[in-house]
């Protein structure tokens, strides 16, 4: 009866509904059809209806595009392989251990806090030619100076950070998984004679599974929203766009290009790629486990 | 097997068989790997940037001077010789790095003449009589300098970088941290307030197309900030809001609703009636009871909403870069971005930018951490 009055009801969700509407669902639906028009800058108004034309561009007449797709669908497979499988490693192991694991968890999780620009930003003094840390080490052996963002590295050396950075997120969300697993399965597969890594793959995997499953699909969705850190390290995707993925792609030819159709356009795919795959990859490996 | 597990399970705590120092040794690789940047990277910054890239692994507490005009770097380590006494080691270098003259002085040098035969010692004394009129010299232990001609530069530890990424008006940190506290600030307590209302309206009412807004929170998600922002930059520059932290209020407000509802909907559903029952009976209002009863029982949610809002806000580059242009207006990482396209080559500056960056956050994780790694990892442990 306290919630039958439905007039505060509006005051209560309002503002928030509103808010949503106008600044996510209306700027959604209309980049969308956005994609579909000629629009000549950031403020000029829709012209001519062009339909697929800009996602037939992105698939098959834009070489830089392909760079982009190509590079966000590596990362992917990258921050699966690296962050989840490293994190995994790792919190198996803290598992192992008493002493110290509280110490290893604040310190894994640290680089999630500081902004990807700032890690960007000393990233950028590794990498330097002149006198950046790695070509001091390099010098140190006696060796040549290396072009760390040549053409053939850049793509590796803006991964690197990427993948370092994330792997303690995973690490804490797969070590509260393992927490939840209770201490008596484990003693009666230890009565089973079960040991060491017949228990880990038996016993702790598979109880788990569900967690590395949210895992995994996080980093498929967060990999494909890469943005900040290529965008300091290697401006506009030097060299010659072998560093742009599709976030980065994006900005540069909507804001800066001012192609802001085909930008729309590729932002869609964005979001079509992350929905679709996420979805794919969760439902196959949970479907998997089901067989397990 | 067993019986002979259990024993070793309990006296286990203190013995460090091989494969536990194996584990141990991996967990401290990859905190090494971990921290190690950032340790750099704060050494480096108080570090003068003709330091920074010849020799950044030196601990910056060393006192290390330079005199510029022969391109020659005079290194000075202060240590006591076995009487307790001061000692100077003093190297010479080329410009490269490499080491021309080591040798160790017993006390600080303090006359013009003696510092200079103590720094040029190797191969001075040829030049000596000629060159020591155009020489500065100075006091190697205060740093004073005796010559106004040309003045030694202290380049290690020097807090240089730091004044110039506080005072330089075109990139000013300081001001990027008070944009960036009044942008976050707000979106944070904003974010707190209408999601916690909404979640609210949407568990503890039952009305018509609940289940349809219901669906548009959890779709909501979805959406990237790619996939809004041209529109969203039209309506704002159409408001006449373009180039305003309003602008950025305004979007990362409505960017992170959906999540912040989702986590407070699950919690204010958890929350006893009973309580907004009793309160209803003695006669307190809805809007009483919203904020006196539940907005002060969901604190628990509302700290995990805060702090990922608030990180989140901070950390969003992609927002900020299209919505603002204006220097003065930039929050931190737009700073970080802009001091990184501009001053690329100074990487004194660049160290210190992201130490300004990094030790705040770093002191707030120590005293936070707990909350900030559950309310960072809320989205994915669902609860």
């Amino acid at each position: 009866m306290l919630y039958r009055d439905k007039r505060p009801l509006l005051v209560f969700l309002l503002p928030s509904l509103l808010l949503m509407l106008v600044m996510l669902y209306y700027p959604f639906f209309e980049n969308i059809v956005n994609s579909f028009f000629e629009i000549r800058s950031l403020v000029s108004p829709r012209e001519t209806f062009i339909g697929i034309e800009n996602y037939r561009k992105f698939f098959v007449g834009d070489a830089t595009a392909g760079i982009a797709l190509k590079n966000s669908l590596v990362m992917m497979v990258l921050t699966v392989i690296f962050q989840v499988g490293l994190a995994l490693l790792l919190a198996l192991l803290v598992n192992s251990i008493r002493r110290g694991a509280e110490f290893f968890r604040v310190v894994y999780f640290f680089p999630i806090v500081i902004s990807a620009t700032a890690i960007g930003l000393m990233f950028s003094l590794f990498y330097a030619y002149d006198g950046g840390m790695l070509n001091q080490i390099v010098t140190a052996f006696g060796g040549e100076k290396v072009l760390w963002l040549s053409d053939d590295k850049a793509f590796t050396m803006v991964a690197i950070p990427v993948l370092w950075q994330y792997v303690g997120f995973y690490f804490v969300i797969i070590l509260t998984g393992l927490a939840g697993v209770p201490e008596d399965v484990y003693e009666s597969a230890e009565i089973d004679g079960a040991t060491g890594m017949k228990k880990t793959w038996y016993i702790t995997l598979p109880l788990i599974s569900d967690v590395l499953v949210t895992c995994t699909t996080l980093a498929i969705t967060g990999a494909i929203k890469i943005f900040d850190l290529p965008s300091v390290i290697a401006k506009n995707g030097a060299p010659k766009g072998l560093t742009h993925f599709l976030g980065t792609y994006m900005y540069q030819k909507t804001f800066i290009a001012q192609d802001v159709d085909y930008g729309s356009a590729i932002s869609i795919i964005i979001v079509v790629l992350g929905v679709v795959l996420s979805r794919t990859v969760g439902r196959l490996l949970s479907r998997q486990d089901q067989g397990r | 097997m067993t019986t002979a597990a259990k024993p070793a399970r309990v006296r286990g705590l203190h013995r460090m068989t091989p494969g536990k120092a194996l584990i141990y040794a991996l967990l401290i690789l990859w905190a090494v790997t971990t921290l190690f940047p950032f340790v750099w990277v704060i050494n480096n910054s108080f570090k003068d940037s003709s330091l920074v890239v010849s020799d950044s692994f030196t601990p910056a507490v060393h006192t290390i001077y330079s005199r510029d005009q022969f391109g020659r770097i005079e290194y000075e380590e202060t240590m006591k010789d076995e009487y307790g006494r001061e000692m100077y080691r003093e190297y010479l270098t080329n410009e490269d790095g490499s080491v021309k003259l080591e040798r160790d002085v017993n006390k600080p040098v303090l006359d013009q003449g003696s510092a200079f035969a103590g720094l040029m010692g190797y191969n001075a004394q040829a030049q000596l009589d000629e060159t020591t009129a155009d020489l500065p010299a100075y006091d190697t232990s205060s740093g004073r300098v005796y010559d106004e001609t040309s003045a030694p530069v202290r380049l290690s530890p020097t807090l240089k970088n730091y004044v110039s990424a506080f005072t330089n008006n075109n990139v000013n940190i300081l001001r990027g941290y008070r944009n960036s506290l009044i942008i976050s600030g707000t979106v944070m307590l904003a974010v707190m307030l209408l999601s916690t209302m909404m979640a609210f309206a949407l568990t503890r009412y039952r009305f018509r197309g609940q289940g349809v807004i219901r669906s548009l929170v959890v779709a909501a998600l979805m959406f990237p900030a790619f996939s809004t922002i041209v529109p969203v930059y039209r309506m704002i520059t159409n408001a006449g809001l373009f180039d305003t932290l309003g602008s950025v209020i305004i979007v990362q407000t409505a960017g992170n609703l959906a999540f912040a509802c989702t986590v407070m909907m699950g919690f204010v559903t958890a929350l006893p009636y009973e309580l907004e029952e009793a309160a209803f009976m003695e006669g307190c209002g809805v809007y009483n009871i919203f904020f006196r009863i539940v907005l002060p029982m969901c604190r628990p949610a509302l700290a995990t909403v805060a702090i990922f809002t608030f990180i989140w806000s901070y950390n969003d580059l992609f927002v900020q870069m299209v919505l603002l242009r204006s220097k003065t207006l930039m929050p931190v990482c737009a700073i970080l971005r802009e001091i990184s396209s501009q001053y690329g080559t100074d990487y004194g500056l660049m160290a210190a930018a992201v130490a300004i960056v990094v030790i705040p956050v770093m002191v707030l994780y120590l005293f936070l951490q707990k909350n900030i790694i559950r309310g960072l990892t809320a989205g994915a442990v669902k609860g």
